[in-house]
């Protein structure tokens, strides 16, 4: 018995807090998102974005601002990338301008080296949206779809359910750090559906086994079943995440400012990938079978009384009226 | 088909070396967001006498092609996204885009007109007099001098161009000619005599290299269509290259860290999951290489995730080891139950992955499309190395005599 196994832990009898928290998350990325809202990135927003490499370091962005009220810019979007590098954004930008700009600011700091401009048109946003929010869809429904086949369809429900909230929950940490929103958060959102899948396919795969391999006259409930497969994979739903979170986490701390965000929206969505599988995929799959399995409890609850003592004496009447040529082969598979 | 152990390992050996091979003899493609240059997305408009088609759109990437020829870019590629759309991309593009903006995107429509007995400035707007001749009629035009040595450019007319210049200079001396491009006066000579060889200059105040961009988009031919620039995305050399060395720093410690993970937590099998892991690297970044993929900044976070990832399998394998070892099986018994039963775990989830890059990589475009290839790949090659070739590591350890009791297994 593994240490997760021998805790006895009951995930499924705390199912209406782990539900509780879910459906939270839920709500308050949805408020938040109307509310609050997302900060959407130049490739969203369309407009100009310029970036340098300064020749000195500076304070803040307080020393870089006066100089762009000449071009009545100063109220631009203006960011400080690392010790030396700047990035401002802007609506539009002139070639003229942007010349003038990168004078003013060598003149100040030495040297401005233009190491990034992006334009992006008004249409692409908009565009961008909705390919985001259409490859989500798609994504959620090719994966019902393939549990629905390879599992059963209520388990591909109880997925998706999972899913939904790791989303929810992406978007919410995005809300609530104010992060820009450019075109590789849908790499994210659907790397996420990818991952949150695959680990709640480990767990219902698990489940699976389990209830094949359940005798018929098994004392164990549904939700206790279920409890026990959580318990059995637990340590490899934790190592899998850990050792993804690890190399994420990585890419954040050291692979430099242009990836930060990205490994930031990766690691959440791998965190509550994890976490929903065992929190809310597997609660929710004991609440949709709840009709199911509470029928074979009431059956468990009568049997000690009426029906135990016929089930042992109708098997061995089958085995007794079984061809007799069979019994043997029978007797030499128990050996 | 049985194959021998030693087989499988020569060749899963030769299949490293061929990897590391590959990645050393052709290395890996970069994209613009990591080596520099300028992305450019053009989209095609739609004028009162044509509409836009993916006919239309052939014709654009034609011209587009041959006028990028002319930058002398290594790897230029020029792609059709969508409807009306044109993707350019110069890689190693250093100069300033607006003169690639503006090779590109004009339309560059010449036109001879004719203005009668009326001379037009330079610079206006001419649309209401009759053409007579456009670019299409020219069979080449070249940067030539005229006899104060200022640069011109000089057209010469195919036969049928050649045919309705004659006629029309000869009927016509003593009356204006004007050329315009893309509707605007750039020149309005008098025609002095007929000119019979359809050889003509066009004298429009130009400075070498304005000559020389006329001609070579003369020489590519006029759009059938206006094009307009949606999105622009310039990264400077600098920045690739620093993105490029903080990637593989983030790399190296990524590996080192789950390496140590698997080692610490497993022990003996953790060095079978990192021997795995490696052959799994080499036959990665063998892949990317020979399939020339191009590798974005995306791509590379997919690439360190897909390390994490890839220990997935093992773990699973590991962990139900662990389990048979419990219920009492022996050692051998367990490892092959181990990966019997781990076998429909790892697939499922394996594919769940699969599914979304399949979807992120129809719906996204450059760097995101980039991190679908590598996610799909990096699955691809987890399955090989999670199954097959810890498989194969179990059974050279097992032969060597070295696994020897559940013990190693920490249970």
């Amino acid at each position: 018995m593994g240490y997760f196994e021998k805790s006895k832990i009951n995930i499924i009898k705390h199912t209406s807090l782990w539900l509780g928290l879910a459906i939270a998350v839920v709500l308050l990325s949805i408020i938040l998102l109307f509310t609050k809202g997302l900060n959407w990135g130049l490739d969203f927003t369309g407009g100009t974005l310029i970036e340098y490499r300064l020749g000195r370091t500076f304070e803040n962005v307080g020393e870089i601002r006066p100089l762009l009220t000449e071009f009545n810019l100063e109220k631009s979007f203006i960011q400080k990338v690392e010790d030396n590098g700047v990035i401002i954004r802007v609506k539009e930008l002139p070639n003229e301008i942007r010349d003038a700009i990168t004078k003013k600011l060598s003149d100040k700091f030495g040297s401005a080296e233009l190491v990034r401009q992006e334009f992006i048109g008004p249409v692409i946003g908009a565009e961008l949206r909705r390919a985001a929010i259409i490859a989500t869809i798609l994504g959620l429904i090719a994966q019902v779809i393939y549990i629905s086949v390879r599992f059963k369809p209520d388990m591909a429900l109880a997925a998706d359910i999972g899913l939904l909230h790791d989303i929810c929950l992406v978007i919410l940490a995005f809300i609530l750090t104010q992060k820009e929103i450019n075109t590789p958060f849908i790499a994210i959102l659907l790397t996420v559906v990818g991952y949150s899948i695959n680990d709640t396919v480990v767990i219902f795969d698990r489940i699976r086994e389990n209830l094949k391999l359940r005798s018929r006259d098994s004392r164990e409930t549904f939700p206790e079943l279920v409890n026990r497969s959580l318990l059995e994979t637990m340590t490899r739903s934790i190592n899998t995440v850990l050792t993804t979170i690890i190399a994420v986490l990585a890419v954040y701390f050291f692979g430099g400012s242009a990836i930060k965000d990205f490994a930031f929206g990766l690691a959440v969505g791998i965190a509550t990938g994890g976490y929903s599988s065992i929190f809310i995929c597997a609660p929710v799959l004991v609440l949709l079978r709840k009709k199911q399995w509470l029928r074979e409890e009431e059956k468990l609850k009568e049997a000690p009384v009426t029906t135990a003592p016929i089930v042992p004496e109708s098997k061995e009447r089958q085995v007794k009226t079984a061809p007799p040529t069979k019994s043997p082969t029978v007797r030499r598979k128990r050996r | 088909m049985r194959i021998g152990l030693p087989i499988k390992v020569v060749l899963i050996i030769a299949l490293v070396g061929l990897s590391v091979w590959t990645f050393l003899r052709y290395s890996v493609r970069l994209g613009l967001d990591l080596q520099g240059g300028v992305r450019l997305v053009f989209e095609a408009q739609d004028t009162p006498e044509i509409k836009v088609t993916g006919d239309t759109l052939n014709r654009v990437q034609t011209i587009i092609n041959s006028r990028v020829n002319q930058l002398g870019i290594t790897e230029p590629t020029i792609q059709r996204e969508g409807e009306r759309r044109v993707v350019v991309e110069l890689p190693g593009y250093q100069k300033d885009p607006q003169s690639a903006i503006e090779l590109i995107g004009k339309t560059a429509l010449l036109e001879f007109k004719d203005t009668g007995t009326k001379f037009v400035e330079e610079g206006t707007k001419l649309t209401d007099a009759p053409t007579v001749l456009t670019g299409a009629d020219l069979k080449d035009a070249r940067v030539g001098y005229d006899q104060y040595g200022r640069p011109v450019v000089e057209v010469e007319f195919n036969a049928k161009g050649a045919k309705i210049f004659a006629e029309f200079t000869r009927n016509n001396i003593g009356k204006y000619l004007a050329i315009t491009l893309d509707g605007v006066v750039i020149s309005c000579p008098v025609i002095r005599s007929e000119i019979p060889d359809g050889k003509g200059q066009i004298e429009g105040n130009f400075t070498l290299d304005s000559a020389t961009q006329l001609a070579v988009l003369l020489r590519a031919g006029a759009l059938p269509v206006p094009l307009k620039l949606i999105e622009m995305r310039r990264v400077g050399p600098t920045l690739g290259k620093d993105t490029i060395d903080a990637s593989i720093r983030a790399s190296i410690i990524a590996v080192i860290l789950v390496m140590g993970f698997m080692l610490i937590y497993y022990r003996f099998p953790g060095i079978i999951a990192d021997i795995s892991l490696i052959t799994y690297i080499a036959l990665l970044i063998g892949l990317v290489s020979a399939l020339k993929a191009t590798l974005t900044l995306p791509g590379i976070a997919a690439l360190i995730m897909s390390v994490g990832m890839a220990v997935d399998g093992n773990v699973i394998i590991f962990e139900r080891v662990k389990e048979e070892l419990k219920k009492g099986k022996s050692l051998m018994s367990s490892i092959e139950a181990g990966f019997k039963r781990s076998y429909a775990p790892i697939l499922d989830s394996q594919i769940t992955t699969l599914i979304a890059s399949a979807v992120l990589f129809y719906f996204g475009t450059g760097p995101v499309r980039g991190f679908a290839v590598m996610l799909a790949l990096g699955t691809l090659i987890s399955l090989f190395t999670a199954i097959v070739v810890t498989q194969i590591l179990f059974q050279i350890f097992e032969r060597l005599r070295i696994i020897k009791s559940a013990k190693m297994f920490g249970v």
